[in-house]
């Protein structure tokens, strides 16, 4: 390749991670389920052109797989298993909760991807400019994960922010181990789908047994 | 062959389970399963302590000395459980079906909690931790109330998360090593290269899998699943779960930080021990202020894996051999605990410790079985954990880090005190009016559930007494698995 398309990828990469960010922020900032959903499918989407303009970059078919796997499963899969296990939940038109306002969210979420850069930082000499990309990006998505979980009340948006730190944690791995035996990425796939089947089945009963999915309602066995 | 052995056993149980045979036939035959498991585990145990670990497919699986030891206390605790499961279900009102589900998913939990010390590859046992989590999940919300599926999906969301988190720092672990030029990515290649590791990336990576891990292990602050779980999964089910958290889980942080300590500029050691200690300390605490008994043996177990990693952090071989052998009267007392506390539940059906007085009183027997198993699981002499938690004071006095030694014994008086408190209250006092319903309760204990606590009753007392020779080898050729470490 000549340098020309080299640094013309690298661009693309650096612009598929901002876009990927801005996901993060986006599952925090959703107020409906609908919206949750699309968020982590478009995160899902960039998760996988991420991984394909990388495998031109390293020259590793290994991440044109976890790319493939992605569509499939995240873009496709689990969005269609999530409206068909929990449809009334998900077309439900109404605000969902939480526990801190969305702006202040938002501030804190900037704070995480602070802290992120901050943390990976040491790790950053004498690397690749997608790892300086993907790296404290993918770090970022996870802390906005779990702190998006922890703000949450309801079991499907806090779902989609369990795989939304999948994404985060892949999004990172894809820069630093582009030639990780397949299982590696295998396992990460086969884990989320695992997840949504039972955490699915789950949910639904939560849903029939005391009629909202709202966890936070569910406080009977609290430590008193 | 023997290691697929142990992978086909409850995979026959599973068929058997499922093509409809019986429900106590296909109890026993998986709890035959498990006895078999037991033998192989023995036999693995003997080779794998003999010098050469015992290999199935290179670099993917196969059992050295530490691993083996594991598998037995595992498959020690997959035959009381079964035969205690086959009772307890007998006893339960639940529709037949859902039994039946209950023996295959605890057999598909089996498989995955066996593959976790025989994996060599590092992210296929992140893997076979994250399938524990998955199997568990329909045995933790067994009842089908909404307390009971509320707290399975607290626990599975809460592991899963630190499933992700774990994830994150095993691809850091593995891009530190593709770096340095490492491409395969076992145990033993991790040990090889880690001196020639970043300890930059090394640090972040082995803090979010202790992060990831501990979570699963409930280790303090990341516990928030806990007493749910254990507040409504069946009794045989916590002393499955004690039994990944205190030996699975502590075997994985142990055998990682062991190859990564050796990275100039590692923090691992003090984390572990630094995590150990808080959560000691802090279940400990716990143990005094809870309300109910299953969540008191619970707080219990975190503390023993705290104590576990703190003293399997110290930079003395004493400690560490003292560590291991904290795991073995650990595995094989908890359960006992549970079992016992399953019985008692049979005769009062009450969980709050408030609500349970005058076990003594009511059945003689059942009341002196609870009160030894619950001084078992204090630490008090003669059984399994004195001589164990004994000698990891005297190995941490000795070391330097005396000063976390000085810690632990004095959150092992606590504990002591305040298990041994609950327990008096439960066991001994006056039978009050309001718990006095023996009518709607079954009177007769199922055989099964008896045959399950003396069984589990013979290692926690002959542990209490000496190391027969032949586990006294085994866990000196453990310890030496784990190699060296520099004061």
């Amino acid at each position: 390749m000549t340098p020309d398309k080299i640094a013309w990828i690298n661009q693309l990469v650096l612009l598929t991670a901002g876009f990927f960010l801005l996901c993060s922020f986006g599952l925090i900032a959703a107020s409906q389920v609908m919206g949750c959903l699309r968020i982590y499918v478009m995160q899902s989407l960039l998760l996988a052109a991420s991984a394909v303009l990388l495998g031109i970059d390293y020259h590793s078919t290994d991440l044109w797989i976890v790319a493939a796997v992605a569509i499939i499963a995240k873009v496709l899969l689990i969005p269609f298993l999530l409206r068909r296990t929990a449809r009334q939940a998900m077309i439900a038109r109404r605000e969902l909760q939480q526990v801190i306002n969305v702006p202040m969210s938002l501030l804190i979420a900037l704070a995480l991807t602070v802290l992120a850069y901050y943390l990976v930082g040491p790790m950053l000499s004498e690397t690749s400019p997608a790892v300086h990309a993907n790296l404290p990006i993918g770090f970022a998505a996870v802390l906005i994960a779990i702190y998006t979980i922890t703000v949450r009340r309801e079991a499907l948006p806090q779902m989609l922010s369990l795989l939304a730190i999948e994404n985060g944690a892949f999004f990172a791995g894809i820069a630093i181990a582009p030639n990780f035996p397949l299982i590696g990425e295998l396992a990460g796939t086969f884990d989320v789908l695992m997840v949504v089947l039972t955490l699915g089945v789950l949910s639904t009963q939560i849903h029939r047994l005391s009629g909202s999915t709202e966890v936070g309602t569910l406080s009977e066995l609290m430590e008193d | 062959m023997l290691i697929w052995l142990t992978f086909i056993m409850p995979l026959l149980a599973l068929v058997v389970t499922a093509s409809g045979t019986p429900l106590v036939l296909a109890g026993w035959i998986s709890a035959f399963a498990a006895l078999v498991n037991v033998i192989i585990a023995a036999v693995l145990a003997a080779h794998a302590a003999d010098g050469a670990p015992v290999i199935a497919i290179p670099h993917w699986l196969g059992a050295n000395a530490f691993g083996a030891l594991i598998l037995l206390l595992e498959t020690l605790g997959a035959l009381t459980g079964l035969i205690f499961s086959i009772g307890f279900l007998a006893q339960h009102g639940t529709p037949a079906g859902r039994k039946r589900r209950y023996f295959i998913w605890f057999n598909l939990f089996l498989i995955a909690l066996y593959a976790v010390p025989l994996l060599r590859e590092i992210a296929l046992v992140w893997l076979a931790l994250t399938l524990t989590t998955l199997f568990s999940v329909f045995l933790v919300s067994f009842e089908r109330t909404p307390a009971a599926l509320e707290a399975g999906w607290k626990y599975a969301l809460l592991t899963i998360l630190g499933a992700a988190i774990a994830i994150l720092g095993i691809l850091l672990l593995y891009w530190a090593q593709s770096r340095a030029g490492f491409t395969i990515f076992t145990w033993g290649q991790l040990r090889a290269s880690a001196p020639k590791l970043s300890p930059a990336i090394l640090n972040i990576a082995f803090l979010l899998i202790l992060i990831g891990f501990g979570t699963k292990a409930a280790l303090i602050p990341f516990h928030a699943w806990l007493p749910d779980t254990y507040s409504r999964a069946p009794f045989p089910v916590c002393a499955m779960l004690s039994i990944l958290e205190s030996a699975a889980i502590p075997y994985v942080l142990l055998r990682i930080a062991a190859a990564v300590h050796l990275a100039p500029g590692s923090r691992a050691d003090q984390w572990l021990i630094l995590f150990g200690l808080v959560s000691a300390g802090g279940a400990a605490l716990l143990i005094l202020q809870t309300h109910e008994y299953k969540r008191l043996f619970a707080y219990s177990t975190i503390e023993n894996a705290g104590i576990i990693l703190t003293a399997g952090a110290m930079a003395s071989s004493a400690a560490r051999h003292a560590a291991i052998w904290q795991i073995i009267s650990h595995s094989v007392t908890k359960p006992l605990v549970f079992y016992a506390a399953g019985i008692m539940f049979l005769l009062v059906g009450k969980l709050r410790i408030s609500e349970v007085r005058g076990v003594l009183s009511r059945s003689p027997w059942i009341g002196t079985v609870m009160m030894a198993a619950g001084l078992a699981m204090a630490g008090a002499p003669p059984f399994a954990l004195f001589l164990s938690e004994l000698a990891i004071l005297k190995a941490g006095l000795a070391s330097p880090q005396a000063w976390a030694a000085i810690l632990l014994a004095c959150f092992m008086i606590i504990s002591f005190c305040a298990i041994t408190f609950h327990l008096f209250r439960m066991v001994l006092g006056k039978p009050g009016t309001s718990e006095a319903t023996p009518d709607t309760l079954p009177t007769t204990i199922p055989r099964s559930c008896i045959a399950a606590l003396i069984i589990a009753a013979v290692p926690v007392v002959i542990l209490g007494w000496y190391i027969p020779a032949p586990l006294a080898h085994w866990l000196t050729a453990a310890t030496t698995s784990l190699g060296g470490r520099m004061p």
